[in-house]
């Protein structure tokens, strides 16, 4: 893995098993993604882009394959070690947003800070930039419940990058919100790459937002190929 | 660690009414189980109580008596009770005593010739003032009623067990309430003659008097006549019917005659009941070196009954707390199991934040034992307020070994001990009826946790 790869998959393989009948999903996938880039990955519905972003942040195991990520085979990892690799270095964005409903805004965006025992002062300045960042002033007291979508999708853009991953992982993050909310939602995470210096990788089937992307990758028929590169 | 609590703490109020029927459950259980449980401890002090007022804590025989004496006349009975006890009065062992007092057992045929009746006995002669101070004893503090009524006042004539008075034809004599008149018998067959000089060396007054016939320490047969002062109801019938007290003096002279005057038990009424043990040991320990020829027997040994009574509530104690476990578990584990399974999806996010499997399971046992704290600590209040208000409306009842209906008393703020251990029970059970829901909650795969919506 050269010092300017973040994630190298190596013939990556993934399959299910609906009683015996063995379904593959990835089929030898290898590729690589570079530090602070904008990455998508596309494909229609059920081709395997969730599986691959599972993959990816480290939720989901391969069938067979080497993954290593920020210079970590995550396969060799326990599950305790792949636990705290994901609180230190991974942030999720999902489609339906995944905020905890009992926790307000502040407390949702402090939450992965928690999981990294950073000290008390650092998490009020943290989070607080954070929320100013992604224009949230005001409604730290709200619980999800109360917000909107858009509003929604911005806490849980701001919970991602709050303990200043290198990876952020987004699937699917404007499926739920309508054209011009989408639109500020990618501009957002655009200016937040670019402030944060982290790499974005989105599975996404919403055309519309690909034209900010640095690169974009088809996976079609479990197989990975290098579509769009800026 | 205080995260994980509030999150905890706010997750049991998301769905309000499921938690509530948690708490509830819980809360009824703990309530039901100190009840019964502080019934018990009431049923326990007020039995206890009734044996030491009547019996004492501890038993001084002859040694051998207990185990071979009851029934024989004079073989061992203690001689010089009087210098015994007055040496005890003088050793430090007597601070935990509260009352030491002899008493004289013995049986024999109580006869009411005047009305042609007679009938088999047991008698005691007992110290009257003695007997009336032990008949306030409460070492419990349950102010249970003394049934100290038939020593009041007692004038030194016999006290008869109002079966025994019945059998006797004493009713109107005695002026008995309720009292059944037994049919006169007729017998034509001639009086045995010592008995029959006997009767007519003491005209009858109009005073009712007993006769009782019983074999003397030299094994002749001894008659005395006394006269019958009122009923002392016994609590067991069996003894209600051959029931009568005297002055110790009056059964002396009825077993040992112009003799050297002994007793075969003395009874020693401690200031606390938990000093049994203790004093029994001392008083081994002062036989010895007195080179006295004793022994001790406490009082769950002179009456095993007290030893049954006891558990059997225990058992129904244990069985009642038993189902209250089962439906307190039953009843968590669901809760949990429901909130689990409405949270996957939750649980998944958690996870791929990068909380670990522990944390996960820490998240829902906190709640369980939320859940245990709120429903514990409710069924103690609720009990204590229960509890509060029935001794402050004195419903009556009558315990065994008790022969007079005594208020009912619920003992709990006495009893910290079945509060924190009913307390701690319940946030146990609680907390161990989260425990699988909480193991399989952990174990899931994020994906498949994370596609739950």
């Amino acid at each position: 893995m050269n010092k300017n790869e973040i994630v190298r998959f190596h013939d990556i393989h993934k399959s299910y098993y609906l009683g015996e009948v063995e379904i593959p999903a990835l089929k030898g996938i290898s590729f690589s993604v570079q530090k602070e880039r904008f990455t998508f990955i596309v494909g229609k519905s059920g081709s395997g882009k969730s599986t691959l972003l599972n993959l990816i942040g480290a939720i989901d195991a391969p069938t067979s394959g080497e993954i290593t990520i920020n210079n970590t085979l995550i396969s060799s990892l326990n599950d305790d070690a792949l636990s705290d690799f994901r609180a230190k270095h991974i942030g999720h964005v999902f489609q339906n947003f995944n905020l905890i409903p009992v926790l307000n805004v502040y407390e949702n965006i402090e939450y992965p800070l928690l999981m990294i025992n950073e000290d008390r002062t650092q998490r009020v300045q943290r989070v607080t930039q954070m929320i100013e960042a992604v224009g949230l002033k005001g409604l730290e007291k709200h619980i999800p419940s109360e917000l909107s979508g858009g509003q929604r999708q911005r806490v849980a853009i701001a919970r991602a990058l709050v303990k200043q991953p290198s990876l952020v992982l987004a699937d699917e993050p404007t499926a739920n919100l309508d054209s011009s909310t989408s639109a500020e939602i990618i501009k957002l995470m655009r200016e937040m790459k670019d402030k944060y210096k982290t790499t974005f990788i989105f599975v996404t089937h919403d055309r519309d937002i690909l034209d900010v992307a640095d690169e974009t990758y088809l996976l079609s028929d479990g197989k990975l190929e290098l579509y769009h590169d800026k | 660690m205080i995260n994980s609590i509030k999150i905890a703490f706010r997750n049991t109020l998301r769905n309000k009414r499921r938690t509530l029927l948690s708490v509830l459950a819980i809360a009824i259980g703990g309530f039901a189980s100190l009840l019964i449980g502080s019934f018990v401890s009431s049923v326990n002090q007020g039995i206890q109580t009734g044996v030491a007022r009547s019996s004492g804590h501890l038993h001084i025989h002859k040694n051998g008596y207990f185990d071979f004496g009851s029934g024989t006349v004079g073989e061992y009975d203690i001689e010089n009770y009087e210098d015994i006890i007055s040496k005890i009065k003088d050793d430090s062992l007597h601070k935990y005593i509260n009352v030491i007092t002899p008493t004289l057992s013995i049986g024999g045929i109580a006869g009411n010739y005047a009305k042609n009746s007679s009938q088999t006995f047991v008698g005691i002669g007992l110290v009257a003032e003695e007997q009336l101070k032990m008949q306030s004893w409460d070492g419990y503090g349950i102010n249970m009623p003394s049934e100290e009524n038939a020593l009041k006042g007692y004038r030194g004539g016999g006290l008869i067990g109002q079966g025994l008075a019945m059998s006797l034809n004493y009713c109107e004599a005695l002026k008995i309430e309720g009292c059944k008149q037994k049919k006169e018998q007729i017998n034509d067959e001639p009086i045995d003659e010592d008995i029959a000089d006997f009767i007519e060396d003491e005209p009858i007054s109009d005073i009712a008097t007993v006769t009782l016939l019983a074999a003397s320490s030299k094994g002749a047969p001894n008659i005395v006549r006394i006269p019958v002062e009122k009923v002392w109801k016994q609590t067991n019938k069996e003894m209600d019917d051959r029931f009568i007290a005297m002055p110790l003096s009056q059964a002396q002279t009825l077993v040992y005659g112009n003799d050297t005057k002994k007793v075969n038990t003395i009874n020693v009424q401690l200031k606390s009941p938990e000093d049994i043990n203790k004093v029994a040991g001392l008083l081994e320990y002062f036989f010895q070196q007195n080179g006295l020829d004793l022994e001790v027997i406490e009082l769950s040994t002179f009456n095993p009954q007290i030893q049954r009574v006891i558990g059997m509530f225990s058992v129904i104690f244990a069985f009642v707390s038993l189902i209250i476990g089962l439906i307190a578990i039953f009843t968590v584990s669901n809760t949990m199991t429901m909130s689990i399974m409405e949270r996957f999806n939750e649980i998944g996010t958690l996870r791929s934040l990068g909380l670990r499997r522990s944390g996960v399971r820490t998240y829902f046992l906190l709640e369980g034992t939320i859940i245990g704290i709120f429903g514990a600590t409710m069924g103690v209040a609720l009990a204590l307020l229960i509890t509060y208000v029935i001794n402050s409306i004195g419903l009556m009842w009558t315990p065994p070994n008790v022969s007079e209906p005594t208020q009912l008393v619920f003992n709990l703020l006495d009893n910290p001990a079945l509060i924190v251990g009913v307390w701690v029970s319940l946030v146990f059970i609680s907390i161990i009826s989260s425990l699988l829901p909480a193991i399989r909650a952990s174990k899931m795969p994020i994906v498949d946790a994370l596609r739950h919506n």
